[in-house]
């Protein structure tokens, strides 16, 4: 799972780097409309996860905010472009910053991946509409050939709990 | 509380003038962007109609509590120990500090933040510390600082009502046909019980109360609203397998039904304002998949819990979107219902929540919980258009000089109503709006008719 091309165990600085550089493209990718382009940075087998509690462990009992897997995010991304897609008529403008990149786990050659915690802010302009959203991203990733693909990304808004107006572009 | 069914009120419209803002065939643009109709609405409507403040589930055990609302009021519901459901406003009568801040929980008993006054759980004053500094007249069990209560409360096997009105008429009354959609969904259920679980979803829009019972029950909307995802979900691959077994795409897909699929269903409206589509069976739309393992072994547990002929008539039962005016709508078939908060006049909260049937597979549950997801979470691909829409009206009546809005298709179409108060008419007729402006100008009248 070491992208390391020399044999020898990457530098976890250098890791890191790596990996922010991979969280900003990501939010780059949203921010600038490649929305197809987002969806497949998803392994085939990549689930987008929005739970609707910080506690969340449970899929199926418990409601989810988004719990998509990778073909579902591309239906979803078709409707975000479709001309009639009301709720994004006009399209609402972000700004994702993402910060406090963690490596919690995988910093070895562990199969199972990264596991990386980040802090995601997404400011939203619609129309004269301004809106800011805060999450912890939780990605767990695959490296292969250089490359990471998202398994998992939980996203945790801290406003889970609270009453929203409708959210189009994800974080 | 209003002593009486007579709304008490200073700044009121004389009944001429709710009669000339509420025509059948279109409500007067102001009654969804006038402020002051909207504090009327909050003490003709919301003080005095029932409505819905929660379910018996939600509070199971002597002490549990939740919060709820009617209209601006903040209400506790509590399960007292004498196993009653008390009604109370969270509120303290000693300076009016909101009581409970968490949404739900147990507690022994209420305890004030600010001086610590203490009420039981039937919302009697039980401890003031300090007691010697207060006035002979506070002092535990003083019945004018036990924490006020709805006038009424009541509940329709286990759906918990409350009116701020001390008169008028009983909860079956108001519900009339409507009760039938609660039994429908309680008879799904193998044991014939209930649970709201699974957790609830809040979304707000910018846009008036009425908006949202005006358009669930419009079945000309879902062809232009939900183009986008009708439009995706049809061009999605058939092949694919998703995480939820295709049910997101096929709800999405459902809401492109051709004209001849929609023909088949028939609106049903009454005087009182509810409403709910028919025929959806009949018309063959929600046909059940046979090869559909969940939803057979279902059909197969319920056919031994209460018999082949009943279970045949519970799942067949072919009611839609069972809208009880003014705001509680029931999704028997998905157990579901949603509840529209009116915040401001140009502010509206609707949250959702799904019901666990008690001794049907767990998958069917599942199932439930996704249809919240998919139609009410804020990221709903569905929903979220709706909202759009609602607030486009509402910006096109604040600024359009719009006198009325207009509520005439298919009028020519309706039958005449039996016994005086249950109309129905054709799929393409905007006769719930017609019931939905009878039962504004009802309940807004200074007194509310018979």
């Amino acid at each position: 799972m070491n992208s390391s091309t020399s044999g020898q165990p990457e530098d976890l600085g250098a890791l890191t780097l790596r990996i922010t550089q991979f969280l900003y493209h990501e939010a780059w990718l949203l921010d600038s409309g490649q929305l197809q382009a987002w969806v497949e940075l998803f392994s085939d087998d990549g689930m987008y996860w929005i739970p609707s509690s910080p506690t969340q462990t449970d899929r199926l009992n418990q409601v989810s905010i988004v719990l998509e897997d990778k073909a579902l995010l591309q239906v979803r991304m078709q409707r975000l472009c479709h001309e009639d897609a009301h709720a994004v008529t006009p399209m609402p403008a972000t700004v994702h910053t993402v910060s406090n990149v963690n490596l919690l786990d995988g910093r070895s050659d562990s199969e199972f991946g990264y596991v990386v915690r980040s802090v995601v802010t997404m400011h939203e302009q619609r129309g004269d509409i301004a809106r800011t959203l805060s999450a912890y991203a939780t990605h767990t990733l695959l490296s292969n050939d250089d490359e990471f693909k998202i398994a998992q990304k939980r996203v945790d808004l801290i406003q889970c709990g609270t009453a929203f107006a409708p959210i189009s572009v994800l974080l | 509380m209003n002593e009486t069914n007579v709304a008490q009120d200073s700044a009121a419209l004389s009944d001429a003038e709710v009669v000339a803002l509420s025509d059948v065939d279109g409500m007067a643009a102001t009654t969804y962007t006038d402020a002051g109709i909207f504090e009327l609405e909050m003490q003709r409507i919301f003080g005095r109609a029932w409505i819905f403040v929660g379910h018996n589930s939600q509070i199971p055990n002597v002490g549990d509590y939740q919060r709820s609302r009617i209209g601006k009021h903040e209400l506790l519901l509590v399960r007292d120990t004498r196993q009653q459901v008390r009604v109370l406003m969270n509120a303290c009568t000693h300076r009016g500090t909101q009581l409970c801040a968490q949404a739900n929980g147990n507690a022994a008993r209420f305890v004030c933040p600010y001086h610590a006054w203490s009420f039981g759980l039937d919302g009697a004053l039980s401890a003031v510390p300090g007691l010697d500094a207060y006035p002979d007249d506070v002092k535990p069990g003083a019945a004018h600082l036990a924490l006020k209560a709805v006038a009424r409360s009541d509940n329709y096997r286990g759906f918990i009502f409350a009116s701020l009105a001390s008169v008028g008429e009983s909860l079956e009354q108001f519900l009339g046909p409507m009760t039938a959609a609660i039994d429908n969904l309680i008879d799904r259920a193998p044991n014939r019980s209930i649970q709201m679980q699974g957790g609830n979803f809040r979304v707000r829009y910018a846009g008036n109360w009425k908006l949202h019972h005006e358009n669930a029950n419009d079945t000309v909307h879902p062809g232009f609203v939900h183009k986008s995802s009708v439009d995706t979900a049809r061009a999605a691959s058939t092949t694919q397998v998703y995480v939820d077994g295709g049910q997101t795409v096929n709800m999405m897909a459902a809401n492109g039904f051709s004209r001849r699929e929609w023909d088949g269903i028939e609106l049903h409206g009454f005087a009182n304002g509810h409403s709910f589509m028919g025929g959806f069976y009949k018309s063959g739309i929600l046909a059940q998949r046979k090869d559909d393992l969940v939803a057979n072994e279902y059909r197969a547990i319920l056919e031994r819990a209460q018999g082949k002929e009943a279970a045949e008539a519970i799942l067949g039962m072919d009611r839609f979107n069972n809208l009880v005016w003014p705001n509680l709508s029931i999704n028997a078939q998905f157990h579901q219902i949603r509840v529209v908060h009116p915040i401001s006049v140009n502010e509206t909260e609707i949250q959702g929540f799904c019901f666990r049937l008690d001794g049907a597979p767990d998958a069917i549950f599942h199932r439930a919980v996704r249809f919240l997801g998919t139609l009410v979470s804020p990221a709903s691909m569905i929903f979220s258009d709706d909202l759009e829409i609602f607030e486009r009206v509402q910006r096109g009546l604040e600024t359009a000089q719009l006198q009325r809005s207009n509520s005439t298709r298919g009028a020519h179409l309706d039958t005449e109503p039996e016994s005086g108060t249950w109309w129905r008419s054709s799929c393409a007729s905007e006769l719930p709006l017609r019931v939905q402006s009878r039962a504004w100008r009802r309940w807004m009248c200074a007194e509310v008719s018979e």
